[in-house]
């Protein structure tokens, strides 16, 4: 079953911008004026007609002048308000994080400082190929994700031989991957990960004790993606670098309706995917290559509408468990519920399992159990099932193996409604 | 003392090997490399040897043929690979983190694959000098 919550006559801005419903959101006012994204990458976004010089912000290696077509390219997808290649968040301040290069110091250099400028979101279109191993920058994105509560969006390894590699495999980041559009804003024509023309965005999950952590995450449009370029043009981008922005941007605009989210990173990454109902391939709740799905930004805000996101912290151990949370839903509504938790990364290169393991079911109108995830590798639990009677269900997040020290946990019910 | 003659030595073998394998002088630098680290000619302390490569700057260049050589043994297995995540990349950087590289001179190696099967190399050298004890 596919939903499309944008009719596809309207005047489009841009394909991607329909496919992942960016024109909805902006549409109902939100468009993230007063919100702040962050990008961080080696040297300096160009300039741009359509990437506004009073919208940006540069922090790092601010004397460093040279020019990076990638981070232009990047910033496009988030930002540009040409009116017809229009970003998805037109109205944010783009906060630069420049580093001289991919190195470690100078990306955690980077990272840093637009948190500290109070990104909403933070992109990294970047990474290291490990082939499905932590290394230190994995572990430094754990621990200032847990630490800030600042939502870091990597963008997965393009190399489909390869298992994902690092930012994208720490815990606590929301790891996007790519799939092709067709360059229509139908959905029947999309384009898995590493399938036909889409020659790129890695899908082989790292290996853990479980045998189940299942990465990337969500999926955006990622090929031929038309953006703003060094020239001060546009033109075609193609990669995973282009699908994470749309993620990154959408997670800023959702800090507009809502924005105690800047802090919230897991209730963050629980809106997403338990939105992300746009299944580009395999089972519907998670799959191979496209995680929880492609995202919808629409369905996104209307969870957070409808008041069906929540956020946890209880002290840490076992203390406050089970929690409950219950919604509402309408016989037949297909229904998916996320929680997600942070990873409290005690370090070390060979962590494959989350500090604490939670697990998840939700219980129909008469008490009976309807749906559950009990994952053992993965910092997160979904479920997707289509009510079977109109009525009140709870859900029950449960405390499998507990640890010390806080948890932060984000809920949130998607319906086909919203 | 010694160490004078540990330097002469470790200049001998480096000299034998130049002159056993076909190698390109550093003169050629293909647009593609952006940076060496150490630098060319450098001496002092040496943590980590490695290249960053911009191939918007080349007209052809496989980013996945990219190997590194440290005194003519291949590291590329033991460095790390980083870069843009666009496809194909434009950008990447190869580290290989040296550990307890003997002082004296040495020679890196770069190459990768430039379009039509040539292989773009580009070589340098540098030398590491230890911190004195004190």
């Amino acid at each position: 079953m596919r939903f499309s919550l944008e009719g596809v006559s309207k005047p489009r801005l841009s394909v991607s911008r329909v496919v992942v419903q960016a024109g909805t959101v902006n549409a109902r006012g939100f468009t993230c004026t007063g919100r702040r994204l962050g990008v961080v990458e080696p040297n300096r976004e160009a300039s741009h007609a359509n990437l506004p010089a009073a919208q940006r912000m540069i922090c790092g290696r601010t004397t460093n002048t040279v020019i990076n077509g990638h981070k232009t390219n990047v910033a496009g997808v988030m930002q540009s308000t040409n009116v017809t290649n229009r970003g998805m968040a037109p109205g944010a301040t783009l906060i630069e994080g420049i580093g001289n290069s991919f190195s470690d110091t100078e990306m955690i250099l980077a990272a840093d400082c637009v948190i500290a400028a109070n990104a909403d979101a933070v992109n990294m279109s970047f990474g290291q190929e490990t082939n499905g191993a932590f290394n230190a920058f994995a572990r430094y994105v754990d621990a200032k994700v847990y630490a800030t509560g600042k939502l870091i969006i990597p963008a997965v390894s393009n190399i489909c031989a390869n298992r994902v590699g690092s930012p994208e495999i720490a815990f606590n980041s929301l790891a996007v991957g790519g799939f092709g559009d067709n360059n229509t804003t139908t959905f029947v024509d999309d384009v898995a990960a590493c399938t036909g023309a889409v020659t790129f965005s890695a899908f082989l999950d790292p290996i853990s004790p479980g045998g189940d952590r299942e990465e990337p995450d969500v999926v955006a449009p990622g090929r031929n993606i038309f953006t703003t370029n060094t020239a001060n043009g546009f033109s075609n981008a193609t990669g995973t670098s282009f699908a994470a922005p749309h993620v990154t941007a959408m997670v800023t605009l959702l800090t507009q309706r809502d924005p105690t989210l800047s802090f919230q990173a897991e209730r963050s990454r629980a809106i997403v995917m338990a939105s992300a109902r746009h299944n580009i391939e395999g089972a519907t709740r998670l799959s191979e290559r496209d995680g929880a799905g492609a995202i919808l930004m629409a369905a996104a805000d209307g969870i957070l509408v409808d008041g069906l996101s929540s956020y946890f912290t209880p002290p840490g151990g076992t203390t406050g468990f089970p929690i409950v949370r219950t919604f509402t839903a309408t016989a037949g509504q297909r229904i998916r519920v996320v929680i997600a938790w942070a990873h409290k990364s005690p370090g070390g290169d060979t962590l494959t399992q989350p500090t604490t393991d939670l697990d998840l079911e939700v219980l129909g109108t008469a008490g009976e159990l309807v749906a559950g995830s009990s994952s053992f590798d993965d910092n997160y639990e979904i479920v997707d099932f289509t009510a079977p009677t109109t009525g009140t269900y709870t859900a029950r997040i449960l405390n499998f193996r507990s640890s010390p020290e806080m948890e932060f946990i984000g809920f949130a019910a998607s319906r086909a409604d919203n | 003392m010694g160490e004078t003659r540990s330097i002469a030595t470790a200049w001998i073998l480096w000299i034998l090997l130049a002159g056993c394998t076909e190698l390109v002088t550093a003169s050629e630098r293909p647009s593609a490399i952006v940076r060496v680290s150490p630098p060319e000619g450098s001496a002092g302390v040496v943590e980590v040897v490695s290249v960053e490569l911009d191939f918007t700057r080349a007209t052809q260049a496989d980013p996945s043929s990219v190997r590194l050589q440290l005194d003519g043994i291949d590291v590329t297995e033991q460095s790390s690979v980083g870069g843009s995540r666009d496809w194909p990349p434009s950008s990447l950087e190869i580290a290989y983190v040296a550990k307890d590289m003997p002082s004296g001179p040495h020679r890196a190696e770069v190459s990768f694959e430039s379009g039509q099967g040539a292989r773009a190399r580009y070589e340098w050298s540098f030398r590491v000098e230890r911190k004195t004890s004190e």
